[in-house]
């Protein structure tokens, strides 16, 4: 085994093992289990700095392991990969540290923790993911972990939830499994990079390429929560805060994102998708979830049901971005997958803080609530509003791209979808931030809990919980201020673009 | 030497458990499991090595002697035999409520009976060691005690005894036919001769019945469900399944020539009614181990499956194959892990009905999450290596054009999720305070283990489906070998 | 008519019969009574068979029907136990009771 394989496992291994070792440990032990938890993460982000190095200097990771004579498991490492699972190292360490301050007085944290590790493998493992197969096979595993999570809280409402995830992730999953198989029986074994294999099937079988993609893309959507398979997400945020920001940000619906980008990129390719006329239906469903799932937030009023159906929105940026098939709207679409996660996992801290720290899940509780918990507000200020897309935060940079990629590629009417969901987005942010800095709270002098005195400085009162969001909030700050230098999101996503695909450019008309 | 590990073993430590003390019982069930054990790794590796070989019992040729094969994928079949009895004797010797002395050497009767018919290749030995297996497996039924298993195991024992006897008239007309009781003798006649056909049909009808195929499975819940956990255990996983994986052999190998198509789907068709009945069943039971038997009937439906598919021939033969076999051996090792696990609920909990299992993820958590990953396993699921026989038959009913299979082997993933998760979920509920510390008290982690050690073999062999698909080699089911 | 086909014919007649009293009757006794008449027939059909040919009857399958019938002696002894146990248990010796399915 070569030292790149080696390189591989171990990042496999960095949650694995702590999901191992943390269910091994008893309940008491919260120390021992947090070392664990957070050595790992720790131990992750090194790696996957030195990977990023790696890869730079032209080494290339794989590892794989035969099954049978024609089913091989498939881990490596190229430049998108690297992508999504540089956002997950990173979110992860982030999201460890808020999840044992939220959960600090709960009662089955071993239970918890354990999953939560196994639902950091598998992501990595569907980030590196060298075929189908292998992505078939952590997709499944993501399921299987993530369900513990949204069941965790053992009452009605969550097992329901768990029972409607369950539901719509196997029913994707079905979906996605056929597609899959059904190609690669028209195609052979497709291994991510492969396009030529379907590119043959343009000329021979268009019609059998369509349908295994649309039930390919289907299946993905599910965990993507594109419209209509979304109900399982917002049904989903009875689990604890740190869940539904790693469902949101990191794991599962971005899962379903990547792997759409995937199917795109490296299982249809570039080419081929234009041939078969592939992306503009993709387009216009990923505009349609965009707008309804807009809409629908604006009429939600708890804090983390208006979040969840802003993310159903914002993740489908991800998909336009690939749909457009062109250079610019590729990056566009890329740098979102980053983007996307960094600010909507701040916000979701934000909310899981101000539970914990203000008792606010309501938004007509938010009147005034800046003043009492003004880091927390802080960081969820500067992530709406990115998440807007008011420049120079980094959801301008998202959406700046998209639009230049799309009036490339001659579709103007993406310019009306992406102003449009601006303006629900501010319609359904702006709210929430003047009430948290200009409203006065309810019966003014009254405070709620008596905690208004005692939690003047959030971030020195309960600082793990409130510093991972003004982190990463920071660091949100920093891709949208910094998007042209060498190292942010954006100058990666243009390195994958121009070095990996190759989009050919101009297109032939 | 292997056979005498594999077959005289078994039965030379079921004679002597018979006259030993109850206190010499679990060491020389333990040894049994080792040689047992043993034997299968040393045949295995000559199988790698060497490749697979016909071996006349006692040295007489055929067509007088009975021919016994050592080969792959009886061995792989060994090999889960031998895990589920290494735990199934673990579990007894652990268990609180002491196993009667006579128990003992009737375990090792039906492994007897379980190793030759997963090594035979004559149809008379088979009826024989069938009827070993089943006779001793129902007498392992009364030791419940209770008159409900009473009447399950006198229901058990006429039907699977009428399915015996079925088998025998087909063997007895096989013979009328060629004079001889090997599987090669078919390839000598005429595969249009009706006897042929008759004769085939008539052992097919008798394992059928001994596996609990739609329609001949009303027998196998309340029998499954009436024995102890340990005891289910060994019937649902291993004393059905023999038979069907014989049934697999003769349907891939001498049957092969007059495999009809019409016959092919007949069975296809059991299988798809088997799974989707199975399962609706088996979501509306309230006692867990009753859901577990029914699952049971369900993931046997697969093994039918696998015959229209193999009649295709060729390379997607061998896919079929593969997949039925990795299938056979999941379902053995989560179904025995499944029944254990019932068992350690009663001792936990004090019962097993559904409700029971309430809070059990956080008082017992490993008896919890050892629950998951059997049904993971059922379901056909990633990381189980049933996954990977799951896999193999989609492509084969993808890539034969016979796509409608793929509708029961995808449909009855989800049915297994609807009746899995549905105890998963229950285990996840909080319950009061007083029943966690209840559970915590009675709850006892060795017997867990056992469990979770059984149910997590599916999993590590996902990555072992290298080895383990070599071994399980190709089509016809007997590997093309000669006497 | 030959002998052996009489033998044959009267052995399918036998399990018939054996069937019929094995899935009809309610009676464990009987069923269990069934199903001997069932082996026999079975046994009987195997013997034809064997004794088909011009000259000596076939040696082998009366090797094999001395086994089955051990094997039935033994089937037929578990079941008789249990009926026993199952009549001490609730003094009844029909399994037509409150159904199980």
């Amino acid at each position: 085994m070569t030292a790149e394989a080696l390189l591989l496992l171990a990042l496999l291994a960095c949650s694995l093992v702590p999901a191992a070792v943390v269910a091994g440990l008893d309940e008491t032990s919260t120390a021992r289990r947090n070392r664990w938890t957070l050595g790992g993460a720790v131990l992750k982000v090194l790696l996957v700095t030195w990977m990023m190095l790696g890869v730079q200097a032209g080494r290339f990771f794989e590892a794989t392991l035969p099954l049978t004579g024609t089913l091989t498991l498939e881990l490596r490492v190229d430049a998108l990969a690297l992508l999504f699972v540089s956002l997950s190292a990173v979110l992860w360490l982030a999201t460890s540290v808020f999840a044992i301050a939220y959960l600090a007085k709960d009662p089955a944290q071993r239970r918890f923790f354990t999953f939560f590790n196994f639902c950091v493998t598998a992501t990595t493992g569907i980030a590196l993911a060298g075929n189908l197969f292998t992505f078939f096979v952590f997709y499944e595993l993501l399921t299987l972990a993530t369900w513990p999570l949204v069941a965790h809280r053992g009452d009605r409402a969550s097992l329901q939830a768990a029972r409607l995830y369950l539901r719509y992730t196997l029913a994707g999953s079905v979906a996605l499994l056929i597609g899959m198989l059904w190609l690669q029986a028209i195609a052979g074994p497709i291994a991510f990079g492969e396009t030529g294999k379907v590119a043959r099937l343009v000329e021979t079988q268009p019609a059998a390429a369509v349908v295994c993609f649309a039930l390919m893309a289907a299946g993905l959507a599910v965990k993507g929560a594109m419209v209509p398979f979304h109900a399982w997400l917002p049904a989903a945020m009875v689990a604890p805060a740190p869940v539904s920001a790693l469902l949101h940000a990191v794991a599962v619906v971005k899962a379903g994102a990547f792997g759409i980008v995937r199917l795109v990129l490296d299982v249809y390719g570039i080419e081929a998708s234009r041939d078969l006329g592939l992306g503009l239906p993709l387009a216009l469903w990923a505009s349609l979830t965009i707008i309804v799932g807009s809409v629908i937030a604006l009429r939600q009023d708890t804090v983390k049901k208006r979040l969840a159906y802003s993310t159903v929105s914002q993740v489908s940026y991800i998909m336009l971005g690939v749909s457009l098939l062109g250079p610019i709207g590729l990056v566009g679409g890329l740098v979102h997958l980053i983007h996307q996660g960094l600010m909507k996992i701040t916000l979701f801290f934000c909310a899981g803080a101000l539970e914990k720290l203000a008792g606010v899940t309501r938004i007509d509780q938010m009147a005034g609530v800046g003043w009492r918990v003004p880091w927390t507000m802080l960081a969820f200020s500067v992530a709406a509003i990115g998440m807007m897309g008011a420049p120079p935060l980094a959801g301008f940079v998202s959406k700046w791209y998209l639009g230049l990629g799309g009036i490339e590629v001659g579709a103007l009417w993406i310019i009306a979808v992406l102003a449009g969901s601006t303006l629900l987005n501010a319609l359904y942010f702006l709210p929430l931030i003047y009430a948290a800095w200009f409203q006065s709270p309810p019966g003014e002098g009254a405070p709620i809990d008596g905690k208004r005195e005692a939690l003047a400085n959030d971030l020195r009162q309960a600082p793990t919980l409130v510093a991972p969001a003004v982190v990463i909030a920071t660091a949100a700050l920093a891709a949208g201020l910094f998007a042209a230098s060498d190292v942010s999101p954006l100058a990666w996503s243009e390195l994958i673009v121009d070095r990996q695909y190759r989009v050919p450019w101009p297109l032939p008309e | 030497m292997i056979f005498a590990c594999l077959i005289g073993l078994p039965l030379a430590v079921a004679g002597l458990a018979a006259l030993t003390p109850l206190r010499w019982q679990v060491p020389l069930a333990f040894g049994l499991a080792a040689g047992v054990t043993l034997g299968a790794v040393a045949g295995a590796v000559e199988v790698l090595g060497a490749g697979p070989r016909v071996a006349p019992m006692g040295g007489f040729p055929l067509p007088l002697g009975i021919a016994l094969v050592l080969d792959g994928p009886g061995l792989v079949m060994i090999l889960m035999t031998s895990a589920v009895m290494a735990a199934t004797f673990g579990f007894l010797a652990l268990q609180p409520t002491p196993f009667p002395r006579a128990g003992w050497p009737l375990l090792h009767l039906v492994w007897v009976g379980l190793n030759t018919l997963f090594t035979t290749a004559d149809l008379f030995n088979a009826y024989v060691a069938m009827e070993v297996m089943s006779l001793a497996g129902i007498a392992l039924i009364a030791i419940s005690g209770t008159a409900k298993a009473l009447e399950a195991q006198i229901r058990y024992l006429l039907i699977a005894t009428m399915g015996a006897l079925v088998y025998l008239l087909g063997t007895a007309l096989l013979y009328g036919a060629t004079g001889r009781l090997d599987v090669w003798a078919v390839a000598q006649i005429d595969p249009g001769a009706p006897a042929l056909r008759l004769a085939a049909a008539c052992i097919t009808l008798g394992i059928l019945v001994k596996m609990a195929a739609w329609p001949f499975h009303t027998w196998l819940p309340p029998a499954h469900s009436g024995a102890i956990a340990p005891v289910s255990a060994l019937l649902s996983a291993l004393v059905v399944k023999a038979p069907a994986f014989l049934l697999l052999r003769f349907w891939t190998d001498m049957f092969a020539p007059l495999a009809l198509p019409a016959a092919g789907t007949f069975l296809g068709v059991l299988g798809t009614i088997a799974i989707v009945w199975g399962s609706i069943q088996a979501m509306r039971q309230d006692q867990v181990k009753r859901v577990i038997a029914y699952s049971t009937v369900a993931q046997l439906g697969y093994l039918l499956l696998v015959i229209p598919l193999v009649a295709e021939g060729g390379a997607i033969a061998n896919l079929a194959w593969q997949g039925g076999v990795l299938h056979a051996i999941t379902h053995g090792l989560a179904k025995a892990g499944l029944f254990l696990a019932a068992g350690s609920l009663l001792v936990t909990a004090g019962g097993d009905r559904v409700r029971d299992l309430i809070a059990t993820s956080r008082a017992a958590p490993l008896l919890g999450f050892s629950i998951g990953l059997g049904v993971i396993s059922l379901m056909g699921l990633p990381p189980s290596v049933g996954f990977v026989g799951k896999w193999l038959l989609l492509r084969a009913s993808l890539e034969s054009g016979q796509w409608w299979w793929a509708v029961p082997i995808l449909g009855g993933g989800l049915l297994a999720a609807a009746y899995g998760f549905r105890l998963v979920a229950v285990t996840f509920r909080s319950g009061t305070a007083r029943r966690r510390s209840a559970l915590r008290a009675a709850n006892r982690p060795p017997l867990d283990g056992l469990v979770f050690a059984l149910v997590s073999l599916p999993m590590l062999l996902f990555l072992a489906a290298a080895p383990l698909s070599t071994l399980i080699g190709t089509v016809p089911g007997y590997g093309g070998l000669q006497p | 008519m030959s002998t052996w086909l009489l033998y044959a014919s009267s052995g399918a007649l036998l399990v018939a019969i054996g069937l019929h009293g094995l899935i009809l009757r309610r009676h464990l006794i009987r069923r269990i009574l069934g199903l001997n008449v069932l082996g026999g027939g079975v046994f009987a059909i195997f013997l034809a068979l064997a004794a088909r040919g011009d000259g000596p009857a076939d040696p082998l399958p009366h090797a094999l029907v001395i086994t089955g019938i051990v094997v039935a002696v033994a089937g037929t002894a578990l079941a008789l136990a249990i009926t026993v146990r199952y009549f001490e248990a609730t003094g009844r010796l029909d399994i037509d009771g409150p159904d199980n399915r």
